[in-house]
């Protein structure tokens, strides 16, 4: 048989994990089902974005109001908020499809 | 003496209650072509998971080629190649595309991993269709992909989940020439399949495991004489006759279905 190879680096590893997830989005795009999955992900993905920044802005607004008109508990009922946005947030992130299932890399010598 | 090439001490897993493997002892010898048999749900995948690093035992000791899994873990898989159950492919990769990256994996630097995948492609009748996704493979040219990345970096110990299960006379024929290739060269090869005639085919020993437990182990013509001097009735017994006979007790105690008589 071939001499033992000795497993490659962390960093050699974590490129070509990446070089991985790069291959399976490029080839996802070649049909048209993929393309149109990038399509919805990216109106999606925007429309996400756009929703984070007008909250982040709105909680801003909020605490200054709360402060300059001398109302602190309100600030309490805020902090509920980005604690619950912070559980949901993780649920509605994994609903963006996880192609490369990492238990399928454990056969692999991983660092 | 000898490095044992698969050696377990006590082996165990627990899924909560269920005790899917209970005190394994195996002991396979370097260049064996070595069979893993036993009932659907008698513990193999469960076993051959544990072989592999990919699934923690409960208890006891795994060592493959001397060095001990728990303690090396890298050192073992980059000396032995994996075809699991189920596969464990990328569907939106390429053939090639996989293979390099299985080879690349495996510590082969960018050129050596693309020639081999190429000679695995060529050798697999895979050359065809580099250009397709995995996910548009048939079921055999899925597995002979997996084959071909389980031996990219040429590996000393195999490990193969059923790899005859749902594939054709053809592709059958291209496994088992690559197989007895790996074995005429040094490998160990450690298989389950539930094609007991393929088993005794190209197995020299086999272990048969049955609710849990090793009931048997040896070579196979060790097993046909245990149970033949059992029977004493002087028949030449098939891997399949003495399979039934150590775990197919209750075979016969199957009740005739009402609506069928």
């Amino acid at each position: 048989m071939a001499g033992v190879i000795s497993a490659p680096g962390k960093s050699t590893q974590l490129f070509l994990v990446g070089w991985l997830r790069w291959r399976l989005f490029v080839n996802g795009l070649r049909t048209a089902t993929g393309k149109l999955n990038l399509a919805v992900h990216i109106i999606m993905g925007s429309g996400i974005g756009l929703g984070i920044l007008g909250f982040g802005v709105l909680l801003g607004l909020g605490s200054w109001w709360a402060v300059r008109y001398d109302k602190p508990p309100l600030l309490s009922g805020e902090l509920w908020l980005v604690y619950l946005v912070w559980l949901l947030f993780p649920l509605v992130i994994s609903g963006f499809g996880a192609e490369a299932d990492p238990v399928s890399l454990l056969r692999f010598p991983l660092r | 003496m000898n490095v044992l090439a698969v050696e377990t001490n006590g082996l165990c897993r627990r899924f909560g209650e269920l005790e899917a493997v209970r005190n394994v002892n195996l002991r396979v010898e370097a260049g064996q072509f070595f069979g893993f048999l036993g009932p659907n749900g008698a513990g193999k995948s469960t076993t051959i998971k544990m072989l592999t690093g990919m699934l923690e035992p409960t208890a006891g000791q795994i060592r493959i080629l001397g060095l001990d899994l728990a303690n090396d873990p890298i050192g073992v898989k980059s000396q032995i190649g994996v075809v699991p159950e189920g596969l464990a492919l990328f569907d939106r990769l390429t053939g090639p595309e996989y293979l390099t990256f299985a080879g690349r994996m495996y510590g082969l630097d960018r050129v050596t991993a693309a020639e081999r995948a190429q000679e695995l492609l060529d050798f697999t009748g895979l050359a065809d269709r580099t250009k397709s996704l995995i996910v548009d493979y048939s079921h055999g040219m899925k597995k002979k992909l997996a084959m071909a990345a389980a031996v990219i970096h040429g590996p000393k110990v195999l490990f193969l989940d059923e790899p005859f299960e749902g594939v054709d006379a053809i592709a059958a024929g291209t496994l088992k020439a690559m197989l007895n290739r790996m074995i005429a060269r040094g490998a160990t090869i450690f298989l389950t399949s539930h094609v007991l005639e393929i088993v005794e085919r190209l197995c020299s020993h086999v272990a048969i495991i049955h609710r849990g437990e090793l009931v048997a182990q040896g070579s196979i013509d060790d097993l046909r004489s245990g149970v033949a001097a059992r029977r004493d009735d002087g028949q030449q017994l098939s891997l399949e006759q003495i399979f039934l006979e150590i775990v197919g007790g209750e075979r016969a105690a199957v009740p005739e279905l009402s609506w069928l008589e």
